[in-house]
């Protein structure tokens, strides 16, 4: 941003300090901080993630060689300063040794904050050439970072403490797999790994360009209320506004923010802008202006009148008789329109605006009910009816947030007569199709280009914000910015759908089970995104883990007025998995036999027969799968030995009791029958690869997976692999990065495109060569080899461009599928319940996944640890807080809760556990939202083993404990 | 050294604080954001960089910003109204005067302004060539240029 826009008239002062070693002499004035004067330079890697807090450490920068957050300096403070950022540590182009580590740990994922993570490391390593576990944890606590649970960084600063002694230092990255593989299963460098860990030009807001519009949203403060008048007339006078938008002027278009194949099961039940305001925080205006101070000025010049309504915050309230009806619209369906259409509608007030049903999700929105579905297999009241033993239990999960460290971010503009969606997300196409309907025009006019993603977890799965932010570009032909604020990341965003689960089990004496019923309660809060596959999810990826021949389950999601909900790495599972897991312990409890012997005695294995899945599609009939792959066994046998599991530990201190707990988790692979991914290799003129995927690379390194296949296959180096990825004209169709689909669709996509191109390589190559075809191999690097002679595929690639040749070599495949690979895991914890804090220190946890053949294991780990970590925050501390009113009284990273370095378990681990699976590419299934599943009933489980009480609510407070206690 | 100055662009007011040393094209393509002036030579050969300040067709790689100071500055984006094109522009457009695009903000001012100047007065082909003489194209041989501003001239 450039300072006119920054200041106003008043005092201005020039300032002189040295940056990266070059002297500057600027001019600034009150108000700008230090990391917007940085930004104003040029220097992007000084990131700004919440609003000054110094909390993330986005914007760290060295300070006369001392670590400072830039965004708590007054500019004016950097005045006869020596300042540093990562750009210093990248010099000629190569990445320093801490960075260097740092991509090769596999811990520059989504990134956003690797740049700031260079450079304390590299501080510490200056101040102390040999730091102890303590002194690297004190030196990394200035950080949050949501994707990699710290673990990764100690190995970090173990390999760049040893390569400043000597460059040649190897050190030990993650183990390997498939040694009959050349790059799959091997550690290789991240491939944007040093692109990002140097602070380049990566993301949304590093695409701005001088002389761009902001767009700023004026939200309702009330959670339930229609706007009786709204006059934006002395606004849009304000000199420097461009356009505002409200209900009045939006399109009249129903979409859901959901980014899901189409049609998507998630109703259309909101337009850009509507009348009634359905959370704190919906949105009333958009105003686009020149600055983001003008945009603030015209917005306290929009006049709103509210007529307040009764809210609807629990799922209790929502069910009730006379509840208050969140969504009391027209209904329409696009296909199997009940018979009762006409009554269901009945009364509606227009206000309220419509929803439209793609197909039928068991809804009933005038009674707040948002979707239902009941389903199983056998009959679970015979199945009851034959057990020794019955138990009924209910948990109760909260509402906790994403918070990726980049908040989510669109750049619009106009290129000729298109529309450009530079994009934070992991749905660039039905991005496209979402914005094109919204604007009535055809999808050939718009493009989205997926930039770097700083952290998605599922919440860059909704189209939060680009539908607005084009719409204001195409109306006034000007590019357009509209980043969330950290509040808005709080209060307008996607997050786990707060659940009510009722488990009853019917089980024989020795453990073996007759019964399963689930009962699942939702509450999808203001819209109905997602509220159908996240709450099913919660029994489809959790009955599947177990044998048993009576299986029932019944969702129930209902509206509400709670901030919104959506998709959260996991998608439900986490709930689902909380639920039915402690149970199993209880159960095992309850009858006295060993927890894992009740595990063992009902979990799956390789061969099992999944009935349950027949009734488990996403709205559409499922499929009954024939287990290929599943490595439980061998991950609940590694984890009960290194736990000691059963074998009671006691503490030195009488306040400290010590107990153990496990859980064995699934998720999916993809969604076979719905998703889709498409490839393009092409051969470049000088025998290098070219990978053109549509995968959306959110940070978890898919570009890197497609690069290794591709590699592996037509036998080259990495190095002259290049992907493209996740861009709408360059790329071929993909629906997204979502329920765990990259490695499996992705990666199979790219894999029988590489096997099309080597097919074309090989057949001009017989032509070449006047050989039969079936003589000829490719042989690593870049070689077809023939009985008499062999070619390059350089010589391959210029034959087949010149005046003479075949033409441009491509090979192009799609993947779509009925198989499924499911990654399968034992999560093993140990914790500490201080009796007299009610604190619960997790002093253990491993985690042993089967994810096939992990293709980029280090990657693979790193995640693993991320998700573990954020299921230990969700189960331990994470909550969003809310008054009686629908008002969130934490919207802030800090006192969210979320975990930092400080909060991992003393003995942390990821081990793989590799199984082939047939249909995974390489045999490789999916990795990352598996790894949510465990933490909270295997914590539960342990809490219970320390203390003997059962917590059946996140987050296990100290509270709660001392509560069940009886000392509350 | 810096100037803070006030000019006009596409009639919105700015305020800018600008190096005295800077000349106005780059502070329209840098500060301002408006790309639409090119450098195509730097030294007011080419013409590419052409607008309008107070109406008259100046070459803003080598008019100083600070020279701006109180104008109204017009540029070619200016002239695409409600997302509609100028007459100009059309028929740029229409009689295929746009080729590899260049020069075109720059010749499209240089008839905006000649169009000004001649409206309700007679011209020849030659003040066409005259009045553009300090524009340069590649690609079009002029011919289809000409035959543009002819064709603009017609209009309303």
């Amino acid at each position: 941003m450039h300072s006119e826009l920054l200041f106003g008239k008043g005092v201005k002062m020039e300032i002189r300090f040295k940056l990266n070693d070059r002297q500057y002499t600027i001019e600034t004035a009150p108000g700008e901080n230090a990391q917007q004067l940085l930004q104003r330079l040029g220097i992007c890697s000084v990131r700004k993630s919440e609003e000054p807090s110094g909390f993330t450490g986005s914007s760290i920068i060295l300070l006369n060689n001392k670590i400072v957050n830039a965004e708590l300096l007054i500019a004016a403070q950097l005045d006869g300063h020596n300042i540093k950022t990562v750009e210093s540590l990248s010099k000629k182009g190569g990445l320093s040794p801490v960075q260097k580590a740092l991509v090769e740990v596999g811990v520059v994922q989504s990134a956003y904050n690797s740049p700031a993570a260079a450079l304390v490391i590299t501080n510490l390593l200056k101040r102390k050439p040999d730091p102890s576990r303590k002194e690297i944890m004190d030196a990394l606590s200035c950080l949050f970072i949501r994707d990699t649970g710290y673990e990764p960084y100690f190995k970090a600063v173990e390999i760049a403490k040893e390569r400043f002694k000597d460059p040649e230092y190897q050190g030990f990255i993650a183990e390997e797999f498939r040694s009959d593989l050349r790059i799959v299963g091997k550690n290789y460098p991240k491939v944007d790994g040093p692109q990002l860990v140097a602070g380049k030009r990566a993301y949304v807001e590093d695409r701005i360009q001088p002389g761009s519009l902001v767009l700023k949203m004026m939200r309702s403060p009330y959670a339930h209320a229609y706007i009786s008048s709204i006059d934006t007339s002395v606004a849009e006078k304000t000199p420097g506004v461009a356009m505002i938008i409200t209900y009045k002027n939006c399109p009249d278009h129903y979409f859901t923010t959901a980014g899901q194949g189409y049609p998507e099961p998630s109703p259309h039940d909101r337009k850009m802008f509507g009348q009634k305001l359905r959370h704190v925080g919906d949105r009333v205006a958009a105003v686009v202006a020149e600055s983001e101070k003008i945009a603030y000025k015209a917005m306290r010049r929009i006049k709103v009148e509210y007529e307040l309504l009764p809210t609807v915050l629990s799922i209790e309230e929502a069910e009730a008789e006379d509840a208050p009806v969140v969504h009391n619209g027209d209904i329409d369906f696009l296909s199997g329109a009940p018979d009762n259409l006409e009554q269901m509608k009945q009364g509606f007030d227009s206000r309220d605006g419509r929803i439209i049903y793609p197909f039928p999700i068991g809804a009933d929105p005038h009674k707040n009910l948002a979707s239902s579905v009941s389903n199983g297999i056998g009959d679970t009241e015979k199945g009851f009816a034959e057990a020794d033993h019955i138990i009924e239990r209910e948990y109760q999960t909260s509402q906790v947030h994403c918070t990726p460290l980049e908040p989510h971010s669109v750049y619009t503009l106009i290129d000729g007569d298109r529309l450009v969606i530079h994009a934070s997300t992991q749905v660039p196409w039905h991005v496209r199709r979402n914005i094109a309907r919204i604007l009535g025009i055809s999808e050939n006019r718009v493009r989205v280009i997926k930039e770097r993603v700083g952290g998605g977890y599922g919440s860059k799965q909704d189209i939060l914000l680009e539908d607005v932010a084009a719409f204001a570009t195409w109306k006034t032909g000007l590019p357009v910015f509209y980043q969330f604020s950290r509040e808005e990341e709080f209060i307008a965003c996607s997050s786990r759908h707060p659940m009510n689960i009722r488990v009853k089990l019917g089980a024989k004496k020795d453990g073996r089970l007759t019964a399963i019923d689930m009962k699942v309660k939702a509450n999808t809060g203001p819209y109905g995104n997602h509220c159908l596959t996240v709450p099913m999810n919660a029994c489809s990826k959790t009955l599947p883990l177990l044998n048993c021949e009576n299986m029932s389950f019944d969702v129930r999601v209902f509206y509400s007025n709670i901030y919104p909900t959506g998709a959260y790495q996991g998608y439900g599972a986490p709930q689902g998995s909380f639920a039915l897991q402690t149970a199993l312990a209880e159960l095992a409890v309850e009858l006295g036999i060993d927890h894992l012997e009740l595990i063992e005695k009902n979990r799956v294995g390789e061969g099992s027969v999944l009935e349950i899945l027949r009734c488990l599609g996403e709205g559409q009939e499922g499929a009954v799968v024939k287990l290929a792959s599943c490595g439980l066994e061998k991950a609940l046998d590694l984890g009960s030995k290194a736990f000691a599991y059963g074998k009671k530990e006691e503490s030195s201190d009488p306040d400290i009791k010590i107990g153990k707990g496990m859980a064995i988790v699934q998720q999916g692979s993809g969604l076979p029958g719905l998703d889709q991914s498409n490839a393009r290799i092409t051969l470049v003129s000088d025998g290098s690869l070219l990978v053109h995927t549509g995968g959306a690379d959110i940070g978890t390194g898919l570009d890197t997976v497609c690069a290794k296949i591709a590699a592996e296959i037509l036998c080259l180096e990495l190095e002259k692999t290049s992907v493209v990825s996740g861009d709408t004209d360059n790329t071929p169709f993909d629906t997204g990065a979502y329920a765990s689909s990259g490695t499996y669709f992705s990666g199979n996509a790219v894999k029988r495109a590489a096997e099309d191109l080597k097919k074309k390589m090989l057949n001009y190559a017989a032509e070449l060569l006047a050989e039969p075809e079936s003589g000829l191999t490719l042989e690593y690097p870049g070689m077809v080899k023939g009985s008499k002679g062999g070619l390059s595929f350089h010589e391959i690639a210029h034959k087949a461009e010149s005046g003479t040749g075949r033409g441009h070599l491509v090979g192009h495949d799609s993947y779509t599928t009925e198989d499924t690979a499911i990654p399968y895991g034992a999560h093993f914890c140990q914790v500490a319940v201080n009796t007299r804090t009610g604190i619960v220190k997790v002093q253990k946890y491993h985690a042993y996944m089967d994810c096939g053949t992990p293709i980029n294991p280090e990657l693979a780990e790193a995640q693993v640890y991320g998700g573990v970590l954020k299921s230990i925050g969700h189960t331990l501390w994470e909550e969003m807080k809310m008054d009686g009113k629908g008002v969130c009284l934490n919207p802030d990273l800090k006192s969210y809760g979320v975990p930092m370095v400080g909060d991992i378990p003393d003995d942390f681990k990821v081990k793989f556990v590799q199984t082939d699976d047939p249909f995974g590419p390489f045999g490789g299934k999916s990795i990352s939202e598996v790894s949510t599943n465990g933490a909270s009933c295997a914590i539960a489980t342990a809490i219970h083993d320390a203390v003997g009480i059962w917590l059946r609510d996140w987050p296990f407070t100290p509270e709660k404990i001392l509560t069940g206690l009886g000392k509350l | 050294m810096n100037k803070i100055i006030t000019f006009t662009v596409n009639g919105k007011k700015r305020e800018l604080n600008v190096d005295v040393r800077s000349s106005l094209l780059d502070v329209l393509r840098e500060i301002v954001g408006m790309t639409g002036a090119k450098e195509g030579c730097g030294v007011g050969e080419c013409g590419a960089c052409s607008v309008l300040v107070d109406d008259l067709l100046v070459d803003s790689c080598i008019y100083m910003a600070v020279w701006a100071d109180g104008k109204s500055i017009r540029t070619v984006e200016g002239e695409c109204r409600d997302g509609k094109l100028s007459s100009v522009q059309k028929s740029y457009v229409e009689k295929g005067a746009v080729q590899c695009g260049f020069c075109t903000p720059g010749f499209v001012m240089a008839s905006t302004a000649f169009k000004e100047r001649f409206k309700d007065k007679t011209f020849t082909r030659d003040d066409i060539r005259r009045e553009h003489a300090g524009n340069i194209c590649r690609c079009t041989g002029y011919e289809s240029i000409i035959e543009a501003v002819e064709q603009s001239m017609e209009e309303d």
